[in-house]
C-alpha cells in the first residue's frame, strides 16, 4: 500500500504498544507486525483481561491493542480501565468484521481506533501511527449510528449551511458536535473517503480524522452510562 | 315503609280519640232526645227531601225518647230498593247549657263528625240555622260544622239544638255524638276531621294518579314490562273510585245510577289490577288465579251496570263490597301462602300491605253497614296509599337489582374482554414467534444455499486443486482472500442498514476503496441521499452487493481502466446506480465479457426488480480521458416494489 501524505511519520519517537489477544495466531501476527515496524515498540502481549490489566498498570503503553472478544472477560472493562487510568493511552480495538455495533460500544467505553483482524500488518502499523497523530477511522455504519444521535433539526441546519458554504450558528447538538464534525459524519455515512471529505472541506485529511477522534471523545464523555447499557444489551457484560 | 304505615295508623287512632285538647271548653253530648216522624213523601231526590225538611214538626211530647249517641238504625242490605217507600225523618234534640267560661260573645258552633241518611237540617231554639240540601249527596263523608249566629243565642242561657235527618226506612240512619261549644274550641276538631276523612284521601288519590301516569309513560317505552301498565291502570281506577270524594253526584236518576255503578265497580277493578300486579312478584305464573279474577271482574262489572233496573247506590252497595272483601281475602290468602313458601322479599312486603289494605277495606264496609262506630273514618284510602308504597318499594328493589345486575354484567364483560385481549395478545405473540421462526428458517436456508454455491464451491474446488498440487501459495492466498471477500459480502448484506441503499453501498466502498486504489484504479464517488427503499431486505442487499462487486471485478480484470465513476441518483420513481469506467470498452458484437458476465448482471437486475442498461464507448460528458472508450453499466431500481419479482428458486443458483 502506498502511503499517502498524511501517513508519513517521523521516526524520532517510538510508540509503545501493549497487545491483549487470546488467539495465539493473531497474537503472533500482531506481534510480528509491530516488531517489523521500526517506530513501534512492543511492551508485551497478554492473553486475557487479568494479565492485560496488570500489564497496563505496569507498562503504561502509548497504545493498547485489544481484542473485542476475550474469553476471560469483557474487553470492555479493559478499555474502560485504560481510558480512565491512562489518559494518554490510545486504545485500538481489533474486531472481526460484522460487529460494528460492538465497536461502537467500545468506542463509547474509550476506544478511539478499530481495526479488522484481516488487516495487513502494514495497515495495523499505519493505524497505530494515525492514532498517535490524533486521527481516528470511521465506517459508514458507525457514522450513521452517530448521526442518529444528533437532533434531526441540527443535522438539517448544518446541511443547509454547508451547502451554502457559510457558517451556521446551530444550537448545541446532543453530542455537542460542531457543524464540521456533523458534516464529516454525514459524508462518511455516504461512503466518501477521508481524502474526499478533506477536499470538499478544503482541509487536510488528518484534520478530518482528528475531528472523528474528537467526535469519539465527545461520545465517551456523553454516553458512559449509555455505553454500559449498550454493552449489557449486546451481552458484553457478564451478568 | 313499615314505619310509614305505623305512623299512619297511629295518626288515625289519635284522631279518632278526639284529638284537640280544647275539649274542656266544649261539650260533647252523648245523650239526646229522639223523635221519628213518618212523612208520607217518597223519592230519594233533592226535591222531595227539601219538601220533607220544610215541613214543620208534628212531634208530640210522647214521641221524644231519650237515646244515647251515637245512635244508628241499620236495616242491613236489602235489594232491591223500593223508590216508592215514603221517607222518614228523625229528630235529635239536645239542650246545651254553656259552661262558665263561655261568657264571652263568641259564636257557638255545632259539630257532628258523621250523620248517615238523606239530608239534614239544624234548628236552634226552633229556628232553622242550616241544612245540606246543596250537597246532600256528599253527606256520607262530610261532617256537620255549623256556626250559630249570636243573635239566636241569648248569652249564658241554655240553648235547644235539634238536628233533623231525612232517611229511607229500609236503609236506616246514623247519628254521631254532637259537640257544642265556642267556635275556637270546636273548629279545630272540624278541621282535623275534614283533613283526615276528605282532604288527605283526595290528595292521595291525585298523587297516585300522577304516579300512575308516570308508570304509564314508563310502560309506553318498555311494553314488555306489563307490571308498569298494571300499576298505572290501578291508580287510574283508584282515582275513579275516589271521585265520590270530589264530585257531587248528579240528581238525575239515570246519570246517578251510572255514576254509582262505575264508582262501585271501580274498586273491584282496583283490586283486580293490584292482585295481578302482586302476582307478578312471584316466580311462577298463576294462570288460573288470573283467569278466575278476570271472570270475577267481568261478572261484577256486568252486575254493577245500571241496565238491570235494579239500582244499587253507594249506601246500599254493602253486599257488593262484601263480595269484594271475600274475594280479596281469598286471593290475599293465596298470595300469603306463596310469600311464606319461599317468595321474594318484595312479595312478602306486598302481601303484608295487602292484608293491611284489606283490613282497611273491611273496616270501611263495616262502617258502611254501620257495624263499627259511626265516628270512624274511611280507612281504605290510607290502606291503598300503604299498598302503593309497598308496590313502589318492590319496583325500586327490582330496579336496583336490575342495575346491580347490569353492573356485575358489565364487570364480567370487562373482565372477559380483558381475558380475551390477553388471549389475543398471547396468540399474536405466538404468531410473531412462529413468523420469526419461519423468517429465521428461510434466512438460514438462504445462507446455506449461498454457502454451498459460493464459498463452499470455491473452497471445494480450491481444495481439490491444492491437493493435486496445482496451486502455489500466492494462488491459494488469492483464493482465500476471495473467499473472505465473499463472506464479507454475505455479512454486510445482513447488517441492519434499515433499507438504506446508500449506506449499503458506502460500506462496500469503505471496504474496497483502498484495494481498488492499490490496484491502480481511482474511484469517483458521486452519491446523493436516497430515501429508504422498503423492499431492500438482506437477500436483495446481497444481490446488490454482488452485482457491484462483479462489475468492479470485471473492470479490474478486463477494462484496463484508471478511473471508475460510481454514481447513485434518484430519477423520479427510479434509483440509478451507474458504474462507468474509462477502459477499453466491450469488444464489438460482444454480449458478454468474461464469460457469462453480462447475463449474470442482467439476471441479478431482474431479481432486484430492476433492469440493466449497458453502453460501450464514451458518451458525452463521460469521465475525462483522452483514450477512454469505456463501459457504462447502469442498474435501474424501483423506489417501490410490490413484491419480490421472482422467489429465489429452490434449485442451485445458476450464478454461483
Amino acid at each position: 500500500m502506498s502511503a499517502g501524505p498524511f501517513y508519513t511519520v517521523g521516526i524520532m519517537k517510538t510508540i509503545s504498544v501493549l497487545i491483549v489477544e487470546d488467539d495465539a495466531r493473531f497474537r503472533a501476527a500482531f506481534t510480528s507486525a509491530i516488531l517489523q515496524a521500526r517506530d513501534l515498540h512492543l511492551l508485551g502481549a497478554a492473553q486475557d483481561v487479568g494479565d492485560g490489566l496488570d500489564m497496563l498498570d505496569a507498562y503504561r503503553p502509548d497504545v493498547l491493542l485489544v481484542d473485542l472478544g476475550l474469553p476471560s472477560g469483557s474487553g470492555l472493562s479493559l478499555i474502560r480501565h485504560a481510558h480512565e487510568k491512562l489518559t494518554d493511552c490510545d486504545i485500538l480495538v481489533v474486531s472481526v468484521f460484522g460487529d460494528e455495533r460492538h465497536v461502537l460500544a467500545s468506542i463509547q467505553a474509550g476506544a478511539t481506533g478499530y481495526l479488522l483482524k484481516d488487516a495487513s500488518p502494514s495497515a495495523l502499523a499505519e493505524q497505530i501511527r494515525l492514532l498517535r497523530r490524533g486521527g481516528s477511522p470511521i465506517s459508514p455504519v458507525i457514522a450513521r449510528q452517530l448521526l442518529k444521535r444528533l437532533p434531526a433539526g441540527v443535522a438539517a441546519l448544518a446541511e443547509v449551511g454547508a451547502s451554502e458554504g457559510e457558517a451556521v450558528n446551530a444550537p448545541p447538538a446532543l453530542l455537542g458536535l460542531s457543524d464540521q464534525e456533523s458534516q464529516v459524519l454525514r459524508w462518511s455515512a455516504q461512503g466518501f473517503s477521508y481524502e474526499e471529505i478533506a477536499q470538499r472541506m478544503a482541509v487536510d485529511p488528518l484534520a478530518v480524522m482528528s475531528s472523528i477522534k474528537r467526535i469519539y471523545r465527545k461520545l465517551q464523555v456523553h454516553s458512559r452510562p449509555q455505553a454500559i447499557d449498550e454493552a449489557r444489551r449486546l451481552g458484553w457484560l457478564g451478568e | 315503609m313499615a314505619t310509614f304505615g305505623l305512623v299512619l295508623i297511629g295518626m288515625l287512632v289519635w284522631s279518632l280519640a278526639s284529638v284537640p285538647q280544647a275539649g274542656d271548653r266544649s261539650t260533647r253530648h252523648l245523650l239526646a232526645e229522639r223523635c221519628i216522624e213518618h212523612m208520607g213523601i217518597a223519592g230519594y231526590r233533592a226535591e222531595p227531601l227539601a219538601k220533607v225538611l220544610a215541613q214543620a214538626t208534628q212531634a208530640t211530647a210522647l214521641c221524644w225518647q231519650r237515646v244515647s249517641l251515637p245512635d244508628t238504625v241499620a236495616r242491613g242490605p236489602s235489594l232491591p230498593i223500593d223508590h216508592d217507600t215514603p221517607l222518614d225523618r228523625v229528630w235529635f234534640r239536645v239542650r246545651h247549657v254553656p259552661v262558665a267560661s263561655e261568657q264571652r260573645a263568641e259564636p257557638l258552633m255545632v259539630y257532628v263528625p258523621r250523620v248517615m241518611g238523606g239530608a239534614w237540617q239544624l234548628r236552634i231554639n226552633g229556628a232553622v240555622v242550616a241544612d245540606n240540601l246543596a250537597d246532600w249527596r256528599m253527606m256520607w263523608n262530610r261532617p256537620i260544622g255549623v256556626s250559630v249566629p249570636p243573635a239566636l243565642v241569648p248569652p249564658g242561657q241554655p240553648v235547644e239544638i235539634s238536628l233533623g235527618i231525612v232517611f229511607r226506612p229500609e236503609v236506616g240512619y246514623g247519628m254521631a255524638p254532637m259537640t257544642v261549644g265556642p267556635q275556637s274550641a270546636v273548629s279545630p276538631r272540624l278541621a282535623w276531621r275534614l283533613l283526615l276523612q276528605d282532604t288527605l284521601p283526595q290528595a292521595s288519590s291525585v298523587v297516585l294518579l300522577l304516579m300512575g301516569l308516570f308508570f304509564l309513560g314508563f310502560w309506553w317505552t318498555r311494553r314488555q314490562e306489563s307490571a308498569h301498565l298494571l300499576i298505572a291502570l290501578a291508580s287510574v281506577a283508584w282515582f275513579v273510585c275516589n271521585l265520590q270524594y270530589l264530585l257531587v253526584r248528579p240528581d238525575d236518576e239515570w246519570l246517578n245510577a251510572w255514576y254509582a255503578g262505575i264508582v262501585n265497580v271501580s274498586i273491584t277493578w282496583v283490586m283486580w289490577l293490584i292482585y295481578l300486579f302482586a302476582l307478578r312478584f312471584d316466580a311462577r305464573r298463576h294462570v288460573w288465579v288470573e283467569r278466575g279474577l278476570a271472570w270475577f271482574v267481568a261478572f261484577m262489572s256486568l252486575v254493577a251496570l245500571p241496565v238491570w233496573h235494579v239500582s244499587f247506590d253507594a249506601d246500599s252497595g254493602v253486599l257488593f263490597q262484601l263480595i269484594n272483601v271475600g274475594v280479596a281475602a281469598s286471593v290475599t290468602l293465596l298470595l300469603t301462602v306463596l310469600a311464606v313458601r319461599g317468595g321474594s322479599t318484595e312479595l312478602r312486603v306486598i302481601v303484608a300491605a295487602l292484608w293491611l289494605a284489606m283490613l282497611a277495606g273491611a273496616h270501611d264496609v263495616a262502617l258502611l253497614a254501620q257495624q263499627v262506630s259511626i265516628e270512624s273514618v274511611y280507612l281504605l284510602p290510607y290502606g291503598t296509599l300503604l299498598l302503593f308504597a309497598a308496590f313502589l318499594m318492590a319496583l325500586q328493589r327490582r330496579y336496583v337489582g336490575a342495575i346491580d345486575q347490569v353492573e356485575t354484567l358489565n364487570d364480567q364483560l370487562e373482565q372477559r374482554l380483558a381475558e380475551r385481549q390477553a388471549e389475543l395478545e398471547a396468540k399474536h405473540l405466538r404468531l410473531l414467534e412462529v413468523q420469526r421462526g419461519q423468517a429465521l428458517l428461510l434466512e438460514r436456508q438462504r445462507l446455506m444455499r449461498d454457502m454451498h454455491d459460493g464459498l463452499g464451491s470455491s473452497l471445494m474446488s480450491s481444495l481439490v486443486m491444492v491437493e493435486q498440487g496445482q496451486m502455489d501459495m500466492a494462488q491459494v492466498g488469492l483464493m482465500l482472500r476471495e473467499c473472505v471477500d465473499d463472506l464479507r459480502l454475505v455479512v454486510d448484506s445482513l447488517e441492519p442498514i434499515e433499507h438504506d441503499l446508500v449506506l449499503l453501498l458506502a460500506s462496500l466502498r469503505h471496504r474496497l476503496g483502498r484495494r481498488l486504489e492499490a490496484a491502480g484504479l481511482s474511484l469517483l464517488w458521486q452519491v446523493e441521499d436516497i430515501p429508504p427503499l422498503p423492499w431492500l431486505e438482506p437477500p436483495d442487499a446481497l444481490h446488490l452487493l454482488r452485482f457491484v462487486q462483479e462489475v468492479l471485478t470485471n473492470v479490474l480484470k478486463h477494462a484496463q481502466a484508471r478511473q471508475v465513476l460510481f454514481r447513485v441518483s434518484r430519477e423520479g420513481q427510479e434509483v440509478r446506480i451507474l458504474i462507468r469506467d474509462d477502459g477499453i470498452g466491450l469488444p464489438p458484437g460482444c454480449t458478454g465479457r468474461g464469460g457469462r458476465g453480462l447475463l449474470n448482471l442482467q439476471e441479478r437486475a431482474r431479481r432486484l426488480g430492476g433492469r440493466l442498461s449497458v453502453a460501450s464507448g464514451a458518451p458525452e460528458g463521460a469521465v475525462a480521458s483522452s483514450r477512454a472508450v469505456g463501459v457504462e453499466v447502469c442498474l435501474h431500481l424501483p423506489m417501490d416494489r410490490e413484491q419480490a419479482p421472482l422467489a429465489p428458486s429452490a434449485n442451485i443458483d445458476p450464478l454461483w
